[in-house]
């Protein structure tokens, strides 16, 4: 199979998004019956791996899916009826044909995994149902082996149609030509009509020859297959081909009568006088391509009217997307690239400004809004929804619900909403503790919901938005609750804080995330090993995300992932502190004013009065120790992130940019103030200002501030 | 002049593996993925076979060879359906439609290029 | 005079009903002698044969001398198998 290896990724990237789409079906239709579009791409899904499979000689999947594909298809026939039942047998099929792509590396493992007891509870499923039985696949075709060489000749009397039909007659002698001898040929064309009787697209040939080869008579009758239900096709051993002329040429006119005796004669075929005793055997196959006839023009009549409801149906369902799989490193390649044109492009934006040549200036400005064009297409090729990931959420909440005797039911929204691809992977494992997390130790058991007066029925919601040039994913249960008495008598107890120590409500619920941290009373094999939380919070800080959560005692918790959208190219907003550059994202940046003069100058750190809110202000020179004396007129550039403002200090505002975001590298690496660099226009290196660390900062600067320990904070971010 | 394929069938990979076969057999590969694809890949160049699927989303096989059968420069071009021995009736709609020729799903690409080139060689 | 048609390139099924009718115009329209050039054929199937077996009869039965020339190298090997050679010189095509 080795000269198709190379079609193997994209095999398994099919089957994986095949199962996916049957799954959620399965998980969607819970207790309904599916509809006519949902039966069909289950089935389409098993069909197809069980073709694909087949290509690649995966005998052992293509057996599995054969039995799935069955039942499917007797459901979409009518013949069975979906239930509960179906439904868990249908979902662990697909768990198993997922296992089973797991180990194409080990034939040995596959081949055992061809029919589990599955199998039999599918095959019981459908009797007890149907009274009938599954149909077995049919062994596959095995070569026969190679036989000595053998004579026959061979009588092709061609039906009308096979030409319109695309058949030329001419090709199967080809075909017999490329594994054997011919020996010898006569064209028989009496049934071909003189004068303005001949139809051109009609065809009126009739081959008898002679055939030496190697090739079995199954393999031989099978040449001529695609022709055999409209033409008469005879294959006998050359030796006793003579005493069959009055079967080959049985209610045919005189004229080839005659001249199949000829042909015969010429291709040294010695007629026998019993010819007229047509064996039993030869009567049989002479009458068989009539009465198949028969039956194809019944089904042909009944196809052709299924055909019209068909397209009938097709019609209405016409604007479905289509997809082009790319390799995703050519994807990233291409984003590098656009990175590089976005700085060249506004380094030529620069060099014509200085210019001052107005169209100069003009086709650089158009050159520059089609690289943001460019950027922006590029970028949002490597999005995609999150429903993705949310897919496999109603399938968890089933199973880990089911495992708990816990009645659960999940709410899904915002499933188209965007983010980078590469994220999407990486979010996968965060967010199902989280879920899993909901599940366990969020909702309550049945009878505690009751006594509760809740619903009996737990909820988990799912939800994802776009906010301020951030994806913004929440969890919500309407569980027990986070106990902040708990947490912190746990967390006293593991020695995470002192007894005394004074937390915010925020602070204490992040403590569920410290490694070795778990409040669940009962240790359930679903969550609360104390490991997976602080999985979560490494998980999303290495994607630059932040989590928060909301919790209220008897009502719920709510986590709030926050991340931004992508990881490689942002819109900056670029300042001016000293001699320096900085890029502050843009997404975060609310608005910019002017010092105004009652701002206090006290070094690094102050508070600003904006329309009667206050900001804490952080003065970045003094803050990044830049040493320079401040600029005369200084500016404010206010930012938020999350539920939180703050204003930065610095000198000028030099406008908006696009920023391809480098890595620091891990020298650099410690830095929470700075999120990686960029290259300006001009050649020189800018670095970007990390406004989430900031903000934390400036709080908790407010804080200590306030406490009257003014070096705390910094030397926390140092 | 190598001779040119048309493959039909929404798995990419099935697509992959044939074209890999077809190409390593002498002929000119044409891939599309459904009977809408197909119809929009077909504008007027010689095909010299056209293999499809049945069992197709936006379009299926019947249907896309019922629409080949009615263009002028398609009409007598052979098709092999896809078939799977379950599905006799869908066989005997796409013989209605006028393919007369069909390989049973699954199969390896050696049965495939078999029942092409009893119809065109390379 | 004579009247002469030339065949070129493909002559498949999807050429069978044109070239048919411009044989049948050339046998019923025309009085000279039926030329045919055959050299530049470079795809057959058995349409063309059978066309070619339909003439031949035909322009004897219509009395109208025919003759064809050298048969492109497919052409010729198409008729070979077929053991056809001989109808480009048939009684029908009146060799001069």
């Amino acid at each position: 199979m080795s000269e198709y290896d190379s079609a193997l990724p994209a095999f398994l990237d099919e089957a994986h998004e095949l199962l996916a789409a049957m799954e959620s079906i399965l998980m969607d239709v819970q207790g309904q019956q599916p509809d006519s579009e949902q039966l069909n791409a289950m089935f389409r899904a098993m069909h197809t791996i069980k073709g694909s499979s087949g290509l690649f000689g995966l005998d052992a999947i293509v057996r599995f899916t054969h039995e799935a594909e069955n039942v499917l298809d007797a459901l979409r026939a009518g013949e069975l009826s979906f239930d509960d039942e179906l439904n868990t047998l249908l979902l662990r099929c697909h768990d198993h044909v997922k296992a089973m792509l797991q180990e194409l590396d080990h034939p040995d493992v596959l081949a055992s995994m061809a029919a589990p007891p599955l199998i039999d509870e599918l095959k019981a499923y459908f009797r007890q149902q149907t009274s009938g039985d599954i149909s077995p696949l049919a062994a596959s075709a095995t070569e026969a082996p190679a036989a000595a060489e053998q004579s026959w000749l061979i009588s092709l009397r061609f039906g009308r149609e096979v030409l319109a039909d695309g058949m030329d007659p001419l090709s199967f002698v080809r075909y017999l030509a490329e594994s054997g001898e011919l020996g010898g040929l006569q064209t028989i064309s009496t049934q071909l009509p003189g004068g303005d009787a001949f139809d051109p697209e009609q065809c009126y040939l009739r081959f008898e020859l002679v055939y030496h080869s190697a090739m079995p008579l199954a393999k031989l009758n099978d040449v001529f297959e695609f022709v055999r239900e409209s033409s008469q096709i005879h294959i006998f051993p050359l030796a006793t081909a003579g005493r069959y002329l009055a079967t080959v040429t049985q209610g045919q006119d005189e004229a080839e009568q005659q001249a199949v005796a000829a042909a015969w004669q010429q291709l040294g075929v010695v007629i026998e006088a019993e010819a007229e005793v047509v064996t039993e055997a030869a009567a049989v196959e002479a009458v068989a391509p009539l009465a198949s006839n028969l039956q194809f023009a019944q089904a042909a009549k009944q196809a052709s009217g299924a055909v019209a409801r068909k397209t009938e149906h097709k019609e209405t369902k016409t604007t479905e997307t289509r997809f082009i799989k790319v390799e995703a490193s050519k994807l990233d390649n291409l984003i590098n690239l656009i990175g590089e044109l976005v700085i060249a492009g506004a380094a030529a934006n620069l060099i014509a400004r200085r210019s001052g040549q107005s169209a100069q200036i003009e086709s650089t400005a158009t050159i520059a809004t089609l690289i943001e064009q460019i950027r922006a297409g590029t970028l949002s090729m490597r999005m995609v929804q999150i429903g993705e990931i949310f897919s496999r959420f109603p399938r968890v909440v089933r199973d880990v619900s089911k495992e708990l005797g816990k009645s659960i039911e999940l709410h899904i929204s915002g499933a188209e909403t965007e983010l980078d691809k590469s994220m999407v992977e990486k979010l996968g494992d965060p967010l199902m503790h989280i879920v899993r997390n909901a599940i366990d130790h969020g909702i309550e058991s049945v009878e505690t919901r009751l006594a509760a007066g809740k619903s009996a029925t737990g909820n988990v919601w799912l939800n994802a938005y776009h906010e301020s040039g951030s994806i913004v994913i929440e969890v919500a249960d309407d569980g027990g609750g986070l106990r902040k008495d708990k947490i912190v008598a746990k967390a006293v107890a593991n020695g995470l804080i002192s007894a005394d120590a004074m937390l915010s409500d925020n602070e204490i619920y992040k403590l569920i995330f410290e490694p070795g941290f778990s409040t669940a009373e009962q240790i359930s094999n679903i969550s609360g090993r104390g490991v997976g939380m602080d999985v979560v919070k490494r998980g999303l800080e290495a994607l630059r995300g932040t989590i928060d959560i909301d919790s209220a005692v008897g009502e719920g918790t709510n986590f709030r992932i926050r991340l931004p959208l992508t990881l490689a190219i942002i819109d900056g907003f670029l300042v001016q502190i000293g001699k320096s550059t900085f890029v502050i994202p843009l997404e975060v940046v609310v608005e910019c004013i002017e010092v105004p003069d009652d701002l206090k100058s006290d070094g690094t750190h102050s508070h600003l009065n904006l329309r009667g809110e206050v900001l804490p202000v952080l003065n970045l020179s003094e803050f990044l120790e830049l040493g320079e004396p401040p600029g005369k007129r200084q500016n404010v550039v206010v930012v938020n992130y999350g539920e939180s403002k703050a204003g930065l200090l610095v000198d000028n505002l030099l406008g908006e940019f696009q920023t391809v975001i480098k890595p620091l590298g891990q020298l650099f690496s410690h830095l929470r103030a700075i999120s990686g660099s960029t290259i300006l226009g001009s050649g020189e290196v800018a670095l970007i200002l990390d406004v989430p660390a900031l903000i934390e900062f400036a709080k908790q600067k407010e804080v200590a501030d306030f406490a009257g320990q003014t070096e705390q904070g910094r030397a926390q971010l140092h | 002049m190598s001779k040119l394929i048309m493959i039909v069938d929404d798995s990419a990979s099935l697509r992959t593996v044939v074209g890999i076969a077809l190409k390593g057999a002498g002929y000119d590969v044409l891939e599309a993925c459904d009977g809408k694809d197909a119809l929009s890949k077909l504008t007027g160049q010689k095909v010299n076979l056209i293999v499809s699927d049945v069992n197709m989303p936006n379009m299926d096989g019947i249907a896309f060879v019922t629409q080949v059968k009615q263009m002028p420069a398609y009409k007598f071009t052979p098709v092999i359906m896809l078939t799977t021995e379950a599905d006799e009736s869908k066989k005997a709609a796409g013989k209605a439609a006028g393919a007369k020729a069909w390989v049973v799903k699954p199969f390896q690409p050696p049965i495939l290029l078999d029942a092409i080139s009893k119809l065109v060689l390379p | 005079m004579t009247h002469t048609i030339q065949l070129l390139g493909e002559q498949t099924i999807y050429q069978a009903r044109q070239t048919h009718t411009q044989l049948w115009q050339a046998l019923h329209e025309h009085n000279e002698p039926l030329q045919l050039e055959l050299a530049g054929v470079t795809e057959v199937d058995s349409s063309l044969v059978q066309i070619l077996l339909w003439l031949v009869p035909e322009a004897k039965r219509l009395g109208r001398p025919l003759t064809m020339g050298e048969p492109s190298a497919v052409l010729a090997e198409v008729l070979a198998v077929l053991g056809l050679s001989a109808i480009l010189q048939s009684e029908g095509a009146g060799h001069e």
